[in-house]
């Protein structure tokens, strides 16, 4: 226990001017005293409002400020902190204050979390819709009609390179697509704009662009071993057309990288953003291919088409690809496992009509005899 | 590198032992900066950069108080919190311009669409730099008194983008009255307390050595040229007056001709970079040396050699360990003759073995290179007539509330 009536030599900061006065410090039960070489009390600090400005170190002053103030005192002797801390235990040093600060600071970050992934999960995905609803059609057209021919010639060089994109033309295969295409709608009553288009590309894919864009793939009529199986692929795509799910998905996928990215700033190079963008929409992705593929079925059982070769066709795609059932592949997966779509459809099909005469399927199989730089679109209805 | 120099506490004692503590002084000792740098770097990589506000925070605090005028040491006030609201502030602000901006590019098939937020961050850079400065300033206080910049920001901006047009529209000249006018309108506008500071200098002063480093940059490009010239010959069989020979045959010979170059002089472009550090030591010192406050002056006797061979052996530490390990590794491998999968699975752990140490290169840097620095700076630093800095008052002048956000968001200022 240090004397309290002891004086500790100090420099002295009012926090008016830069001016240092010598000091004593006299540590009382209420509070520090300060006095002038003259021994008058220059001032008088309160103990719950000493700050220690930084942790003390031996060799250093010790530095106290007055909470709300910017005087500073500079201590020489250490013990100053003891005689504090036994004259007025709780306040002086500023545990409970830093405790205190501790809690609030983890209280605002979890607030922080809490609401960066409410709008992340919530917000993002219900804007994102409502703002696809409300994207005026033109808007989409257009965006579809930029897009195509990029995307069309990624997916023909897969590998890169900036080869120009090269669209089915053969006249015999275009128009049984458009049959095919008005076959499968006609369980629809007001089916939604389509404009139909085959890419050459060897791989085997299908998607939707913003504008009724429907694009598949010569690798996927080539892998297709009935008509059933490309009508029912192509009744999916309808179902991702008449739920928008593509340009929900643009929105969505703009907001939260650019939120994500903004929000982690550099330190993971990036990682962070595109493993949340990922993770978070492979959720809504999967959610989407689901509800194209109930669409799906319901039109083909509409249409009288046998639905079955859209099951025999998820089949074969699932005994290509390996890997599936991996746990970490089914969260970052922008498909469920195909295996499951398979029988999901199988058991709701109905229907057991064909889709094209055998001669039409035949000239559809061969639509990419001619290819054209500009898009041969099967507009409907 | 220069372990053990400088700034380790203590090493000047035998001259320094007065009874008057030294006009300038940095003493952090490199242990505990080293024990806060690496906590913040793995507590950044913990929060996924989240922390990156409190980081700053408490390397700013470390800095400041180590950093001692006059025997008394600077104070950073600043708190990571405040950072972090000023952050997102902007993220709110930008956000939504960013994604106007992202979204524009989807329906606008332009290029020029494609620079809109790039330029916008562009411009906004020197605003960021201001009201980084202006934060700074503001959360320093040095013998119970705060620094403070006034001014304005997008007056700064203009300064800033008009200077540097003029530096690129005179191939460079120009720059040394750009780094004036910029830093002068900064400087003129700080205070401690009330007392402004003035900065009274002239760029004519710094265009020799700035002279010196465009004419080693033409220099070196010269040799280049001259080290290159085809003879006749040679341009007969690049160009070819062979009419018959398909133009892509004459465009391969040409390639060949560029890869059969004589690289070489490039190895001296070492030269205008040796330049360039000087300048910016010269620049920094001259600055420092004519730094005021009231009747109270800074004098600087920085030795420009120390700072050159300071940074040009950490740059060189730096590119040996970057390239070089990577090289080595090459070399092991292809020496190794290891079956496919073991070398996949190498060079997987190697790339993480090198994201780590490029991380820790960069705690190194700031140890060794930043920290020597700015301890010669401090040591080499006097103060003229300090008994003025007495008079300095506090200002009345109200804080800014929140801090630095758009310098956070366009990654600029450092630390």
């Amino acid at each position: 226990m240090a004397n309290a009536a002891a004086r500790y030599p100090a420099r002295y900061y009012d926090g008016r001017t830069a001016r240092a006065q010598r000091v004593e410090v006299e540590v009382g039960r209420e509070g520090l005293s300060i006095f002038d070489g003259d021994g008058d009390l220059v001032a008088w600090w309160p103990a719950d409002a000493v700050l220690r400005v930084e942790k003390p170190r031996r060799g250093e002053p010790v530095r106290l400020g007055l909470e709300g103030t910017t005087a500073r005192l500079a201590v020489e002797h250490g013990w100053v902190v003891a005689a504090l801390a036994a004259a007025a235990p709780p306040a002086a040093g500023g545990g409970r204050r830093m405790r205190r600060m501790v809690l609030r600071t983890s209280a605002w970050a979890a607030a922080a979390a809490g609401s960066v992934a409410a709008v992340v999960f919530v917000l993002i995905p219900l804007l994102a819709a409502q703002l696809a609803a409300i994207t005026p059609e033109p808007i989409k057209q257009r965006v579809g009609e930029v897009a195509l021919p990029r995307v069309a010639a990624a997916l023909a060089y897969p590998d890169g390179g900036d080869g120009q994109a090269e669209f089915c033309d053969f006249r015999g295969g275009v128009s049984a697509l458009e049959t095919l295409a008005r076959r499968v709608t006609t369980g629809l009553e007001s089916p939604p704009a389509l404009r139909l288009v085959v890419i050459r590309a060897d791989l085997v894919n299908a998607f939707v662009l913003p504008g009724g864009y429907v694009v598949l793939t010569h690798g996927l009529i080539q892998a297709a071993e009935s008509p059933e199986e490309v009508a029912g692929v192509l009744a999916h795509e309808v179902g991702h057309v008449a739920h928008d799910h593509v340009t929900e998905a643009i929105y969505r996928t703009t907001a939260i990288s650019m939120l994500v990215s903004l929000l982690v700033g550099d330190v993971t190079f990036g990682v962070a953003g595109a493993v949340t963008e990922l993770a978070i929409n492979g959720r809504h992705s999967r959610e989407a291919e689901r509800a194209a593929d109930r669409y799906a079925v319901e039109l083909l059982n509409a249409s009288g088409i046998d639905g079955r070769g859209l099951a025999r066709f998820f089949e074969r795609l699932a005994g290509r690809a390996g890997g599936e059932d991996h746990p970490l592949f089914r969260i970052l997966s922008t498909h469920p496992p195909t295996r499951e779509r398979a029988e999901e459809v199988r058991a709701v099909a109905r229907a057991d009509g064909p889709a094209l005469p055998w001669h039409e399927w035949q000239r559809l199989r061969r639509i990419c005899r001619l290819v054209a730089s500009e898009p041969r679109l099967v507009t409907l209805p | 590198m220069n372990e053990g120099t400088p700034a380790a506490p203590g090493a000047d004692e035998p001259n320094d032992r007065t009874p008057a503590a030294p006009e300038a002084a940095f003493d952090g000792p490199r242990g505990r900066l080293f024990r806060i740098l690496l906590a913040n770097l793995l507590l950044n990589v913990v929060t996924l950069g989240v922390y990156r506000f409190w980081a700053k925070t408490r390397l700013r605090r470390f800095l400041w108080r180590h950093t001692k005028l006059l025997g008394e040491p600077l104070e950073y006030t600043g708190t990571g919190g405040e950072l972090f609201v000023g952050f997102l502030i902007v993220m709110a602000v930008l956000a939504p311009l960013i994604g106007v901006a992202s979204l524009a590019q989807l329906f606008v098939e332009h290029i020029a669409v494609n620079f809109i937020v790039p330029v916008a961050l562009f411009l906004l850079t020197p605003v960021a730099l201001y009201r980084m400065w202006r934060y700074r300033f503001a959360r320093t206080l040095w013998r119970g008194v705060q620094f403070g910049l006034d001014g304005s920001s997008l007056r700064y901006a203009g300064l800033w983008l008009g200077y540097g047009a003029a530096a690129i529209l005179t191939l460079g000249l120009a720059n040394p009255w750009r780094r004036v006018a910029t830093t002068r309108y900064l400087l003129d506008r700080a205070r401690i307390g009330a007392t402004a500071l003035r900065l009274d200098v002239r760029a004519g002063r710094l265009f020799v050595p700035w002279l010196m480093v465009l004419g080693l940059l033409a220099a070196v490009f010269a040799v280049l040229a001259a080290a290159n010239v085809p003879t006749l010959d040679e341009m007969a069989a690049i160009f070819g007056d062979l009419p018959d020979l398909p133009p892509a045959w004459a465009g391969r010979r040409f390639g060949e001709a560029v890869a059969g170059m004589h690289a070489w002089p490039l190895l001296l472009l070492i030269l205008p970079v040796i330049a360039f550090v000087r300048y910016r030591a010269v620049e920094l010192r001259y600055f420092l040396d004519h730094l005021r406050a009231g009747d109270a002056g800074l004098r600087s006797e920085l030795g420009t050699g120390f700072f050159v061979a300071v940074h040009l052996a950490g740059w060189a530490a730096a590119l040996l360990i970057v390239l070089g390990v990577p090289i080595l590794f090459v070399f092991a491998v292809a020496a190794s003759g290891m079956e496919e999968e073991v070398v996949a699975a190498t060079i997987i752990g190697l790339s993480i073995a090198w994201v780590i140490l490029y991380l820790l290169l960069g705690i190194a840097y700031t140890l060794f290179v930043e920290v020597t620095v700015l301890a010669h700076i401090c040591r080499t630093l006097a103060v003229e007539n300090p008994d003025a800095l007495d008079d300095v008052t506090q200002s009345p002048a109200a804080l800014p509330r929140r801090g630095e956000g758009l310098a956070d968001a366009l990654d600029v200022g450092g630390f």
